[in-house]
């Protein structure tokens, strides 16, 4: 397996077999996987806080500081590699409240809140998530199986696994007769 | 034929996110029915075949209850997998509709994924018999 | 149950709503001496149980505004949104808070709620302060809880 390690405020898209992107210590950013199983595309994005418009510069010299920002770039890298939005698992990790645990600020929170408002708007629905708390997590992206495993500080790896059952894309109801 | 979906609840913005839910489930071909009441429901119920209902409980004219307990009454109609969609989360009140009939139940506030994932669980998905 | 701790609830209903459904935080109470008076979008719905009561809310319009846009996944080049869209959002806002205010505090009695009413432009508010003022960024989110009878 060929690691990708993508940091804070980073993003990498991915499309062999082999590669497995990650990322460490999420506390309060969120972590969002994205992977096409037909493409075999897989994108991780580490973002930081939720709004660009608290500062444009920043956005401007590294757009996956934030998740407004981030996130329809990570879906446009993994459009070029040629996934597609029909086909795509979103997973999401992180948005804990760490630091600050009156809450006062909670940035865990609100990059969770823009996260479910981008992709509400975009049309895309999470299959699974990971969220809040208060412990840092790492996360892993395989890119070949589409597999998402997470690991807690001080807990064992677990996979996080779609919640839906059938594989995008397939029609998962049944049709009238 | 495409796939049928009655949503009944008295306020347009909340059936249309519903509808919005259910298309980005995959349900892009899915054909959508609405009502603001369960005596409308009703109508359009008699009148077409439809492959679940999902129903508020506190409407106008008809409320949910009262729309379940017509269903149950009919011979055809018993048979329409139906979930509700309300802000009554009362454990009394989500066993009185599983007692009349309903198939699923999601509490509001919900997250797109929960009545997705209940929709799936209600008609079957991957499992579908 | 002493209307203090109804309050909170309320505070606490009106946050996991918001937040749910209109991917919105509460960033606090909202402030006294806060912005001057806006145009408001404002609804009240009663309820029948133990006890009965009505629920008021009142939004200024750019978080309204910004609550619809975020209901009806509305972007900004779908331009404003129709007066009635942000009628009927501000209203289920409304009939979301009470009923999931009504589950939280009473969890074996049923409610009856009656369908929320937006209020005309420039209709007074309930006597007195808000029960609950709530910053939400864009804007305030006022709540009036009147209850007709006292739960202990």
């Amino acid at each position: 397996m060929a690691n990708i390690i993508v940091g804070i405020a980073d993003c990498r898209i991915a499309k062999l077999p082999d590669q497995v992107l990650v990322t460490y210590a999420l506390g309060s950013c969120i972590a969002v996987a994205i992977h096409d199983p037909v493409a075999g595309v897989g994108g991780l994005l580490h973002y930081m806080l939720p709004e660009s418009a608290i500062s444009p510069a920043k956005a401007g010299e590294n757009p996956y500081m934030f998740a407004d920002t981030g996130i329809p770039l990570l879906f446009r890298r993994a459009y070029e590699y040629g996934a597609e939005k029909r086909h795509l698992v979103v997973r999401v990790a992180g948005g804990a409240q760490v630091m600050d645990r009156e809450g006062i600020f909670n940035i865990g929170k609100r990059n969770y809140l823009a996260l479910r408002k981008i992709l509400w708007k975009a049309g895309v629905l999470v299959e699974a998530e990971d969220v809040g708390g208060s412990a840092s997590r790492t996360v892993r992206l395989e890119v070949g199986s589409g597999r998402f495993w997470l690991r807690g500080s001080g807990s064992a790896e677990r996979e996080l696994a779609p919640s839906c059952s059938a594989p995008k894309g397939v029609q998962q109801w049944p049709s009238a007769s | 034929m495409a796939f049928r979906v009655l949503i009944v609840d008295d306020s347009p913005v909340m059936r249309a996110f519903i509808r919005r839910i259910i298309v980005l489930s995959g349900m892009e071909g899915a054909e959508f029915l609405e009502a603001a009441d369960g005596r409308q429901a009703l109508d359009l119920l008699r009148a077409q075949w439809v492959d679940v209902v999902l129903t508020d409980i506190n409407m106008p004219a008809m409320d949910g209850e009262q729309l379940l307990r017509c269903l149950e009454g009919d011979d055809l109609l018993k048979s329409v997998p139906v979930v509700v969609v309300s802000t009554d989360g009362t454990a009394s009140r989500v066993h009185q509709m599983f007692s009349l009939g309903a198939r699923g139940y999601v509490k509001k506030p919900f997250l797109p994924e929960t009545l997705r994932e209940e929709l799936e669980r209600v008609l079957g998905g991957a499992y579908a018999g | 149950m002493p209307d203090s701790e109804w309050d909170e609830m309320l505070a606490v209903a009106a946050g996991e709503v918001l937040e749910t459904m209109f991917f919105t935080a509460v960033y606090g109470p909202a402030q006294a001496d806060g912005p001057p008076a806006e145009p408001r979008v404002a609804a009240r719905l009663d309820f029948e149980g133990t006890p009965s009561g009505a629920l008021t809310l009142s939004v200024s319009e750019p978080a309204a505004r910004a609550l619809a846009a975020n209901f009806l996944a509305s972007g900004d080049e779908a331009g404003p949104l129709p007066v009635s869209q942000l009628g009927s959002v501000v209203c289920e806002l409304a009939n979301m808070i009470c009923g999931s205010l009504l589950s939280h505090v009473k969890i074996e009695e049923h409610f009856r709620l009656s369908s929320p009413e937006l209020l005309p432009e420039g209709a007074a508010c309930p006597p007195g302060p808000p029960s609950r003022s709530l910053d939400v960024g864009d804007g305030i989110v006022d709540l009036w809880l009147a209850l007709e009878h006292r739960a202990n």
